[in-house]
């Protein structure tokens, strides 16, 4: 159910339940508020650099009613913003037996004689491909921007594929996206994504491993510093046997910043064999902060095995103490940590700049604080 | 081929299931009306203010939707239910004065025996009265009070008008509200200062009458470095038509007190048990939950605590067991509300022949609970693939000087467990007898002996061929 009320003269807000199952609703963890805008604004600015053997295709019959992919909820709101704006889908077909070494790169970047994008993007792995995609936002703080997102991805049988996703937009930019994956048998998805930059990320992922023995990996960063609101959904469906999903989520929040996060492995029957973890590290550095943590296990099979941990706290004293008696400031004790928390994520991207990129937000979004 | 699997009985409910005549001294019409309200008030004779609290209790339950979360409800019509049905006979502080039938039934749950054995006080409610109340003379002299709540409107009105509802207010939801219009016996409990109950006092709920609701209010009040433990049990034979229990517990537990609430729940599979508990925990104060769940249709039942003072505790345990045709939504709240509190949740869960259990839980830390810990630790049990575990925990932290640490497991027994313990010499059958035993160990070992020893025979293990 969509409860539409207008917030600005060109921007309209939403709410959208994309909890898979409600609870008490006193907790307010049950919706999302999303933002839609004028159709007349609705510019595409997205840059896609692809190698010679990989085709981009506009709107391909076969993927147009693919909105199982992504949370339908959230999505419904979205779609009429797509078919308002006229905006068509993209696709990235990775042909069968792909083995390219050069990465697959996807930039937004706005400029000022921008306002607002809208992508609607399919990346189609085919049979026993390899790749790896780049995809990357970028704003200037001239201006405030639009960004409005949705990515599917359908990994055909024996498929693998990298995806790193970043976004460091200005704080003037809104950013929402939806993605949606399905793996068929033996598919291998790897997802690194930083949603670091906006005002406020508002992101829903929804990975259906569909084949059997398809796997799902998933690394999530976030950083919340000043007043910034982060609204994640995510959902694993495991529905083929022997399938293996895995969430890992490193948060850092400052300032008087707020998140939610809303992750949910779910069983579906039939998935025999299937192994499901999440895990989530939340280092909180401002006593301000506002972390909330949903974190859904669904199961309607009785072989499988279904784990969530989550651990929240400030700095360990402790460490921090160590670390100043070795010369450090508290700021450059408090930013090691920091780093830390996300070092083992960073080390898995080949992609320098990426990763500089993200220290460099995080070491702005600490010094902000100070 | 099909692995041959471990089987895990029903819960055996022939000793719960024997039904009375549906004899009565009076009963009110089925459904909720405004006369209905006030002739359940007039028969017990109660003061204006408690009238006027149930009639603004009907009023919010006529403007409060049903949630829009959990279970569906929609097997419950209101209008089917009788809120009131008055057994034939008052309440006796003798067993013997008590009508035979009604002896006879509590006698089969082992009430008696339990009240000469171990405990320091018995309340028995037959359908909407407390039939029988007693307790050892010696705490009566030490100034402990457990009586009916009927009789503690009339002798304790100034403190049961100070707490009454007060924890969980008529516009909470629905059913609180319902409770508030149509409440109905329950016990009133009162330990004072430095007061230690070094027994428990054990409250039995038994609805007899087809069709009926039981609606009993339980308010515990333990004084400043005082102690209880307080054990509820409740039960009911199987109708073919659906039963309601909206009952409601608050607990005030004062600077330095301990409370412990234990519950043994066993309805039968017609009862929608959709009961409230809440505690408010002062500083230092220790609230224990001990929860079993394993009758009823549905079940929506989540223990809260609110920890206010410096240095309050929670701490919850509970399990569920759901088997066909029950959806059991259970779990705990707490609100950790000052600061160096501290609060665990231990909860465990069997689905099996598509049963249904839900754990649902929330841990808020309010901005002023600096220095407080949370460990939550939640294990669903997958019997077979036809049943559902669902685990919806939520985490509201609002400041950093905290430590919360959350883990949940869903899934079946463990082979490579099964192999470890063969290869220590047990045999396949042993292995699985006590890692299925195992499971529930924790949360028997809490429970009092005679409690542990019955959830232990209501689970019944039939062990075939391998596990999974």
């Amino acid at each position: 159910m969509i409860d539409k009320n207008t917030q600005q003269n060109t921007q309209v807000s939403s709410k959208v339940t994309t909890i898979p199952v409600r609870t008490w609703s006193w907790l307010h963890v049950n919706d999302t508020t999303i933002t839609t805008i004028e159709e007349k604004e609705v510019q595409e600015i997205l840059q896609i650099q692809v190698p010679q053997e990989i085709e981009i295709v506009h709107s391909i019959q076969e993927y147009q009613n693919l909105e199982i992919l992504c949370d339908k909820k959230a999505e419904d709101a979205y779609l009429e913003q797509f078919q308002k704006s006229g905006v068509t889908e993209r696709t990235i077909k990775i042909p069968k037996d792909y083995r390219g070494e050069e990465a697959i790169r996807i930039t937004t970047d706005f400029k000022q004689h921008h306002s607002a994008s809208i992508e609607d993007l399919v990346i189609m792995a085919g049979k026993h491909s390899d790749s790896t995609v780049y995809l990357e936002g970028y704003s200037d703080d001239s201006k405030e921007y639009y960004h409005l997102g949705r990515i599917r991805v359908i990994l055909e049988e024996g498929a693998s594929l990298k995806l790193v996703k970043a976004q460091f937009y200005s704080d003037k930019t809104s950013h929402q996206e939806v993605f949606g994956a399905l793996l068929k048998e033996n598919a291998t998805l790897h997802l690194i994504d930083a949603p670091l930059g906006s005002k406020g990320s508002v992101q829903n992922w929804n990975i259906i491993m569909e084949g059997r023995e398809s796997e799902a990996s998933v690394d999530l960063l976030y950083i919340g510093d000043q007043e910034k609101q982060l609204d994640f959904t995510s959902r694993l469906e495991f529905r083929g046997e022997k399938t293996n999903g895995e969430l890992r989520i490193k948060g850092i929040l400052l300032g008087k910043s707020r998140k939610i996060l809303r992750d949910t492995l779910d069983f579906i029957s039939g998935a025999r064999g299937s192994v499901g973890r999440e895990v989530e590290d939340v280092l909180m550095l401002s006593g301000k902060v506002r972390n909330l943590s949903v974190p859904l296990l669904l199961c309607g099979e009785d072989d499988v095995v279904g784990e969530h941990a989550a651990t929240s706290g400030k700095s360990d004293e402790k460490v921090l103490f160590y670390l100043m008696s070795r010369g450090l400031t508290e700021e450059e004790a408090k930013l090691l940590l920091a780093e830390s928390k996300f070092a083992a994520v960073l080390d898995q991207l080949e992609d320098g700049n990426i990763k500089e990129q993200i220290l460099h937000y995080l070491q702005k979004a600490m010094k902000k604080e100070d | 081929m099909e692995k041959e699997k471990t089987r895990l009985e029903d819960v055996s409910r022939a000793l719960y299931d024997i039904k009375n005549p549906d004899v009565f001294q009076f009963k009110t019409a089925s459904g909720l009306t405004e006369d209905i309200v006030r002739e359940i008030s007039s028969q017990k004779n109660e003061p204006d203010w408690m009238l006027a609290h149930r009639l603004k209790s009907l009023e919010n339950y006529h403007k409060i939707k049903m949630p829009v979360w959990g279970p569906s409800l929609e097997e419950l019509n209101m209008d089917d239910i009788v809120t009131y049905v008055r057994p034939k006979t008052d309440l006796k502080n003798d067993w013997k004065d008590v009508p035979e039938d009604i002896k006879n039934t509590f006698e089969r749950l082992g009430i008696q025996k339990a009240e000469q054995e171990s405990l320091a006080g018995v309340g028995a409610q037959y359908d909407s009265e407390v039939v029988y109340h007693n307790m050892r003379e010696d705490l009566l002299k030490q100034g402990v009070v457990y009586t009916d709540m009927e009789n503690a409107v009339q002798e304790y009105e100034h403190i049961v008008k100070e707490h009454f509802m007060k924890l969980v207010p008529p516009s909470d939801h629905k059913f609180a509200a319902l409770h508030g219009a149509v409440w109905s016996g329950g016990s009133f409990v009162y330990v004072p200062e430095g007061v230690h109950v070094d027994f428990p006092l054990q409250s039995y709920f038994r609805l007899n009458a087809p069709g009926a609701g039981q609606f009993e209010h339980t308010l515990i009040i333990v004084e400043k470095n005082a102690s209880l433990h307080f054990i509820e049990g409740c039960s009911a034979p199987k109708y073919n038509q659906i039963n309601l229990h909206a009952g409601c517990v608050e607990l005030f537990v004062r600077e330095n007190a301990k409370l412990r609430y234990s519950t043994i729940e066993n309805w039968s599979k017609n009862m929608m048990n959709l009961n409230t508990k809440r505690a408010l925990v002062d500083k230092n104060g220790t609230i224990e939950w001990i929860s079993g769940t394993f009758g009823s249709h549905i079940t929506m039942l989540y223990p809260s605590s609110i920890l206010r003072g410096e240095g309050a505790k929670s701490e919850f345990t509970g399990i569920t067991f759901a088997s066909k045709g029950q959806h059991l939504d259970t779990g705990t709240k707490v609100v950790h509300a000052a600061k160096n509190t501290s609060s665990t949740i231990h909860s465990k869960s069997i689905s099996k022949d598509g049963g249904k259990s839900v754990y649902r839980s929330s841990v808020v830390m309010n901005e002023n609970a600096t220095g407080s810990k949370s460990s939550v630790i939640c294990e669903s049990l997958m019997m077979d693939a036809i049943s559902r575990a669902d685990t919806i925990p939520v985490m509201d932290i609002r400041n950093d000087e905290i430590d919360i640490g959350h883990e949940a497991k869903i899934g079946r027994i463990s082979d490579d467990a099964i192999f470890y313990l063969m290869s220590r010499g047990l045999t396949e059958q042993e292995a699985k007898a006590m890692i299925v035993r195992g499971f529930v160990e924790p949360i028997a070992k809490e429970l009092p002996l005679e409690y542990a020893v019955e959830m232990n025979q209501l689970i019944t293990l039939e062990l075939e061929g391998t596990i999974g």
